[in-house]
């Protein structure tokens, strides 16, 4: 296998034999245009690899934990407007947060949410794909996000609310995405005049105080993803579109949201790559896939969330298998994690 | 000598051509002797029959197995199980793979040969699928280790049509089971991947023919002994099942989607045939049957209850891939659009269709004979031609008056308001039956009239004796004489009419009978109540105008198609024979008692009226325009005129000027010597000394070589090196004996054929000399439009009907003496009519083709000294000339002969002809050749070396005579009657089958002499040249323009929604096409300006990495832009759907954040229809 490794001088070729398996199945894993480091023998014009490296997370990163006791919640993939939303399951959700249902102890678990992260697909949109309106329940933008905003309003207001567009939201796709803008997200801006609307992706930074640094969030909602799934063949070995974790972990190594050309829609930034992972977040927030899983890498705490909305015909023939109305739930002072099931 | 397969005028029209043809190929073969082609040889073998063809085909890939006895043992296997049996196919294929012929290398190689060889069998020779349609046969593992079979497929599988595709898996079957291997053995997850893989063909790549559902495939995949695979032909990836150890691409396999579809549509005519084979063959497919049911239960379920409905449904296919620009012409079965009409035209049927020429006038000019349309029914798409003896539109004008438009007047087309009728669309009962579409209602007309007339004669006064019908009737004796003799033509005036109907008690005349179904009862009531203020005048006696106060019933009269006229906006004038029909209909002088409630409206008045009244709409059809019409000469990317390499020294031209300049080309070339003159060559021949140069060898370790292999394998026979171009240029310009060289020549920048074989640069010369472009071939194309023609007139093509006597044409359709310009001769099957009209935009063939003739005959007497062959100074010298027909899928060339020119764009030919080329008339195209220029250019060895390249589009060989059992067949369903039965328009009431009718088609006539001539059509086209000849589409330059004469189109025509049509052409083409662009503009290439490399990223020091130029993006702003501002435009005009609106205004700001929000460019939206 070869590997053309470029830099601003020029290119050089890598060699990658089979024999070493190893090495062999990392250089498979490596997608074009990532940055990766290679150690090897060189030759004249080539170089025999012998180890290659990705730009991966310090193995000696800290697990920051909270000094106060609180949990935060992750959904993502609302998609308010589809006629496959499941609005009874969300709405159990909105009534456990408000302490309306469920048993003594998840009353408790309720009252303890400190924080709520919707990582993007408020709605379903308009004109998202082809023939889309036959699956909508409610085809006008506005009215989704009045619709969205009426149920996101009903959320305890002492929850701090953060908020990320996603590739169904309308506004420009091409990443970074900025918060919701006016024009067509007036109507949730309206209903939720308390929540933090912020851009895809963001980083945040919760539980700050004088002595403790405070737990960075990295929210994305995973439009690169799909790219990923496709093109790293370990991935898809072990679970795809079953493991987001995976894809999360895979893109944390590479410390970018999308390391190859065209994994995403961008728009180019003269100063500054806004999709590179500079700083390592200590949770690490998508969507997307429509299906929850949670993991840890060095510390690291990888979620995506769920989703409220049934199997689409489009999931169908993919052979996706969503997994709606689950929730995550971090434990800030643990950092342990549990999935709360709403359907 | 009189063959039962053809009469002797037929028997020396084909000798005519075969001895033209020997002169030709005896002058081309001494020529090719010279050495100055690629070959010593003529590389387009002239065959006489399917097997020779069949031999020659496959020896085109294989050459061990020309000459082999492939041919001779074809032709023994017919005579034992029949012509054209599969059995054939399956025993050849056994007997190549047994090496019975020729010797392979390996047992692999033997399979593919002889399945490459039953392939081309079982598709007449002709197509390229069984070279390059079947790339290969692979070898793979069962689960226990046995061994089974997969068949490998690529696009070009397509051409091969259904059936001899599933026959291409009955013979690797056949070949499976007397070699010994095991079945297939499909496991889940390969039988998913194929259904998957082809739902995303379908949806993502391109629409299949047949989709079949999941259980078929299942099923399929499950059963079949061999297994179907693919080379990717996409970039795409399968949505899902991907990684499978058995099956080696992610990729979709276009080949594999195909033939599935493919074996999945035919598998009920597959069974047909394979539960006839023998025993002794051995083949297992009992499975179709189960298969076959499970096919029609999956069917059912998908249109339910299709059978207890009987009626036929609006049928949106066609509109839903609309194009902006071209115009929709008629919703599906909507009241006002194209009314069937039931027929075959001389130049319509095998999927050509007819339309009144001033409809195509009255469309605006954008439909022109040659142009297709998208169809609602019987098939998908046909091209069109004009008849004048069928329902022209009815017009109503700015004025409020409505008329029947049956003259040409341009005044009048400037002054439409509305289109309320679009007149008759002409669809041949072939043309239903072959499609398999259940006839549907036909619109009350002429030939329908007359035999029903007939019939009650016969019944009334038992005679249709004209003396005796006027004397019982009293109605003039010419009337009958002249309806009975011209019933499309001639109609009696009102009042006979009325008077027959009476009579006879037949129905009304179609000619005079309204529209009465498009309209309901209660309009039809209200119209009564509206006569009651009606104004009578009378003129000698006789009622000569009703005049009616202006109020909501002349909807009703326009919906009618009744003519009449609006004076000054308050009275409504119906005046003649629309006068005295509606008089007598609605009785208008009678005090009418109320008739009772009924919704039929055809029914109502029939209550009303004392004379019978027929419905006059039956079936509309819906349309849209297709692809334009074209006649053109072809040219290669960058136009070259020889293939000979200028390299990067041509400069951007890719001319010789330029390399002469810089006195040198660096390509790659042939590596020869000649050993008298000590010196190096390109050519085969030496051009200082003329002698034969001996081939050198090259290996990219060893350098140039003697021998043509080394220790590293085979060595090439050509090298990169640079040449002294000014040598070889300056020789070719002695050669060619022209005083001044054209002011500019151009090259290819290099040759893309395996060998780089190159063509003598003194032809480049000379074809520029004579303004003539060379194909990837070596030949020169013209392109045009096919269609079908049966019978022509010396008048409408142009030629003397001395000059057609000597072509061997004597008698017209009646059997009298061809004497006179404007008799109608039937056509022989080989003979083909160009374009050569005015109202081009691109130069006509007749220019082309004389030019091509003297180029010829230039490089006849300079490069070959030789005498010149073609002698043509005018086009008219044209006639009679030999040339080779060719569609762009198959390999098989055509012997055609020239007799005229029409002023269309079409390539009119006999539908054998075209069906030899296995085409339709739906809107393709095809091409021609000069033989001459084909012989003396073509080499085989000159084709790209790319899948498809390699053997399609390119005559490998040549038929010189069609016959009729080896073409395509749904030739066999062309019409050949005078007149189609009553019982087809009784039928079509019912909705029967077409089968259930009889009507005698070309196939019943096969292998008698019937099958060459007396072909009958029923309705006659006065010239083909009538009506329009250039699409408006082809002259409006902008799509600014296009776009606004559809709109325009839109809102005149009755039968069209403008604000649909807007909507969709802003969702189905802008929105798609903006989006597509936006997200290729996110991951776009880049292009460097100065080497114009392309990078799929720019490199990290930011230029060029070849060269260090600057660059730059290779999507524009411009093609994102493009059509957002007629989207936005035509939102906003005609207020389309919330939804579509939203979407636009959303890809509007996404538009705008990638490209910086100017207010000048917020302005500039919205601008187009402002």
């Amino acid at each position: 296998m070869v590997i053309i490794l470029e830099d601003q001088t020029g290119i050089v070729k890598i060699m990658v034999t089979k024999n070493k398996h190893i090495l062999f199945e990392l250089a498979k894993d490596t997608v074009v245009d990532a940055v990766i480091g290679v150690i090897g023998a060189t030759a004249e014009k080539v170089i025999f690899a012998n180890s290659i490296l990705w730009p991966d997370v310090p193995s000696d990163k800290q697990l920051a934990k909270s000094k106060e006791q609180g949990y935060a919640a992750i959904i993502s993939d609302i998609h308010v407007g589809s006629s496959k939303f499941l609005p009874e399951e969300f709405d159990r959700f909105l009534k456990w947060l408000n302490g309306e249902t469920g048993s003594a102890a998840q009353r408790e678990l309720a009252r303890q949410v400190k924080y709520l992260f919707i990582v993007g697909d408020i709605v379903d949109g308009v004109g998202v794909y082809p023939d889309q309106k036959k699956e909508l329940a409610i085809t006008d933008i506005f009215e989704q996000y009045a619709e969205a905003g009426r149920l996101l309003s009903k959320i305890p207001k002492d929850i701090k609310l953060v908020i990320c567009p996603g590739n169904h939201d309308a506004m420009r796709l091409s990443e970074p995405q900025p918060a919701f803008t006016e024009e067509f997200c007036k109507p949730l801006r309206e209903a939720l005049p308390h929540a933090l609307f912020v851009s895809n992706p963001s980083m945040i930074t919760i539980e700050e105080s004088d002595n403790f640094g405070g737990i960075d969030i990295l929210l994305y909602h995973g439009y690169s993803f799909d790219y990923y799934v496709a093109e790293v063949s370990s991935i898809r070995m072990d679970g795809g579109y079953d493991r987001a974790d995976l894809i999360m972990k895979y893109l944390l190594q590479q410390r970018h949201l999308a390391p190859s050309y065209g994994s995403t829609l961008y728009i180019p930034d003269p100063n500054k790559d806004n999709l590179v992972i500079e700083k390592v977040p200590d949770i690490f927030a998508s969507g997307h896939i429509h299906k929850t899983s949670v993991s840890t890498y060095r510390n690291v705490t990888l979620i995506c969330g769920s989703c409220w909305q049934g199997k689409t015909s489009f999931q169908e023939k993919m052979g996706h298998h969503p997994e709606p109305a689950r929730v995550p739930l971090i434990n800030l002072k643990t950092r342990e994690v549990k999935v709360l099931k709403f359907g | 000598m009189v063959d039962q397969n053809h009469s002797e005028k037929i028997g020396k029209y084909f000798s005519f051509i075969e001895e033209e043809l020997e002169k030709i190929y005896s002058i081309a073969s001494r020529c090719r002797k010279l050495g100055l082609d690629p070959e010593d040889s003529v590389d387009v073998p002239l065959t006489r029959t399917l097997p020779e063809r069949v031999e020659s085909l496959v020896a085109s890939v294989i050459p061990q197995l020309k000459g082999s006895g492939v041919a001779n043992r074809i032709s023994e296997l017919e005579r034992k199980h029949g012509a054209q049996a599969w059995d054939v196919a399956l025993m050849i294929a056994l007997e190549v793979v047994q090496e019975k012929f020729c010797k392979f290398n390996n047992k692999k190689e033997s399979m593919e040969a002889g399945i490459r060889t039953g392939f081309a069998y079982a598709t007449m020779g002709i197509v390229s699928a069984p070279l390059e349609g079947f790339i290969e046969l692979k070898i793979k593992k069962r689960k226990d280790g046995k061994e089974y079979l997969a068949m490998i497929y690529a696009g070009p599988v397509r051409g091969a049509g259904g059936t001899a595709a599933a026959v291409s898996l009955l013979i690797a079957d056949y070949v499976r089971i007397q070699l010994g291997y095991g079945k297939y053995d499909a496991d889940e997850s390969e039988i998913a991947r194929a259904y998957v893989e082809l739902v995303d063909y379908h949806e993502r790549i391109t629409n299949l023919q047949y989709k079949p559902s999941a259980e078929e495939i299942k099923f399929l995949v499950k059963n079949l002994p061999v297994e179907i695979d693919g080379d990717p032909t996409e970039e795409i990836e399968v949505s899902n099942y991907k990684d499978l150890p058995r099956i080696e691409t992610n990729r979709i396999r276009g080949g594999m989607c195909l033939v599935m579809s493919m074996v999945a549509l035919k598998a009920p005519k597959l069974w047909k045939v394979v539960s006839k084979f023998p025993k002794e063959l051995g083949l297992d497919w009992n499975f179709l049957p189960e298969f076959i049911s499970l096919q029609k239960k999956s069917k059912s379920l998908s249109s339910p209850s299709k059978e207890s409905t009987k009626k036929i449904l609006p049928d949106y296919t066609y509109i839903a891939d609309l194009v902006a620009g071209r115009p929709v012409l008629s919703y599906p079965q909507r009241s006002g659009g194209f009314r069937l009409r039931y027929g075959r035209s001389r130049v319509s049927g095998y999927s050509a269709t007819s339309l009144h020429p001033n409809t195509l006038l009255i469309l605006d000019r954008y439909i022109a004979t040659g142009t297709q349309l998208k169809t609602e029914r019987p098939g998908k798409a046909a091209a069109i031609t004009p008849c004048e003896t069928i329902e022209p539109p009815i017009i109503k004008l700015n004025d409020g008056s409505v008329l029947r438009f049956d003259k040409d007047d341009k005044e009048v087309i400037s002054q439409v308001e509305e289109i309320l009728y679009l007149g008759d669309v002409l669809v041949s009962y072939g043309d239903f039956f072959d499609r398999a579409h259940p006839l549907v209602p036909a619109g009350y007309c002429e030939e329908w009239y007359i035999q029903e007339l007939e019939l009650a004669c016969h019944k009334k006064c038992n005679s249709i004796e004209p003396a005796i019908l006027s004397q019982e009737s009293n109605v003039p004796k010419e009337v009958f004489d002249k309806i009975f003799k011209n019933p499309l033509t001639f109609y009696p005036d009102a009042k006979d009419a009325i008077k027959i109907s009476k009579f006879f008690d037949v129905a009304l005349h179609p000619r005079h009978t309204p529209y009465f179904s498009q309209i309901s009862s209660k309009e039809i009531e209200d119209m009564m109540t509206w006569f009651q203020y009606a104004k009578l005048y009378y003129e000698n006696g006789e009622l000569s105008s009703i005049v009616l106060p202006n109020n909501s019933s002349k909807r009703s009269l326009e919906l009618l198609g009744i003519a009449h006229k609006l004076i000054t906006d308050e009275h409504v004038v119906i005046e003649h024979d629309e006068a005295k029909v509606i008089f007598v209909v609605f009785r208008l002088a009678e005090e009418i008692a109320t008739i009772p409630a009924e919704d039929n409206p055809v029914s109502f008045i029939n209550k009303v009226s004392p004379i019978k009244i027929r419905d006059k709409a039956g079936t509309f059809i819906g349309a849209r325009m297709g692809r334009p019409e074209k006649s053109k000469m072809r040219k290669l990317k960058g136009s070259p005129q020889t293939l000979f390499p200028v390299g990067e020294e041509g400069g951007r031209l890719r001319s010789f000027q330029a390399a002469l300049e810089s006195g040198k080309i660096t390509s790659s070339f042939p590596i020869l010597f000649c050993h008298i003159c000590n010196e190096e060559s390109i050519y085969r021949i030496c051009i200082t000394c003329g002698s034969k140069c001996a081939q050198r060898y090259h290996c990219r370790y060893c350098g140039d070589l003697e021998k043509p292999s080394c220790q590293h394998g085979r060595a090439d026979t050509f090298s990169q090196k640079e040449i002294p171009i000014k040598k070889y240029f300056d020789a070719a310009v002695a050669k060619t004996n022209v005083s001044a060289y054209p002011d500019i020549i151009k090259g290819v920048r290099g040759t893309s054929n395996k060998d780089h074989m190159i063509e003598n640069l003194a032809k480049g010369i000379l074809r520029s000399k004579h303004d003539l472009y060379v194909n990837k071939d070596g030949t020169i194309r013209y392109d045009m439009s096919e269609l079908p023609i049966t019978h022509f007139t010396p008048l409408e093509i142009g030629t003397s009907v001395g000059k057609l006597n000597l072509l061997g044409y004597s008698k017209d359709i009646y059997g009298k003496p061809l004497e006179k310009e404007t008799q109608v001769v039937e056509i022989f099957p080989q003979d083909v009519i160009l374009p050569n009209g005015e109202e081009m935009t691109d130069e006509s063939a007749g220019s082309v083709l004389t030019r091509v003739c003297q180029f010829v005959d230039d490089l006849l007497v300079n490069l070959y000294d030789d005498k010149p062959y073609y002698n043509v100074k005018t086009q008219e010298d044209l006639i009679g000339k030999l040339v080779i027909g060719l569609a762009p899928h198959i390999s098989a060339g055509i012997v055609g002969r020239i007799i005229g020119f029409s002023k269309t764009h079409a390539f009119f030919a006999h539908p054998l002809y075209h069906a030899a080329m296995r085409r339709d008339a739906d809107g393709d195209e095809a091409c021609v050749l000069m033989l001459m220029e084909a012989l003396l250019n073509f080499s085989r060895q000159f084709l790209p070396d790319a899948r498809g390249s390699r053997t399609m589009d390119a005559p490998l060989v040549l038929s010189a005579t069609i016959l009729p059992s080896e073409v395509d067949d749904m030739a066999h369903r062309v019409d050949v009657a005078w007149r189609y039965p009553l019982l087809l328009y009784e039928a079509a009431l019912q909705y029967k089958q077409p089968w259930e009718v009889n009507i005698e088609m070309l196939g019943n006539r096969l292998n008698t002499y019937l099958q060459y001539e007396g072909l009958g059509y029923t309705h006659p086209t006065l010239s083909i040249n009538s009506g329009v000849n250039l699409s408006a589409y082809k002259t409006l330059e902008t799509m600014e323009d296009k776009l606004k004469g559809q709109m325009r189109l839109a809102e005149k025509i009755r039968a069209v929604d403008a604000p649909l049509v807007a909507q969709m052409v802003i969702e189905k083409h802008f929105l798609k096409d903006i989006k597509g662009n936006l997200r290729r503009f996110s991951s776009q290439n880049f292009r460097c300006i100065k080497c114009n490399e392309i990078f799929r990223r720019p490199p990290l020091r930011g230029k060029c990495s070849v060269c260090a130029g600057k660059l730059v993006f290779t999507v524009s702003e411009m093609s994102i832009i493009k059509y957002l501002e007629p989207a936005l435009s035509l939102a906003k005009l005609y207020s389309v759907d919330n939804y579509v609106q939203q979407t636009l205004e959303i890809t509007k700001v996404r538009y705008l954040e990638v490209f910086g929000k100017d207010t000048e460019k917020q302005e500039g939206l919205g601008r187009w229809f402002g």
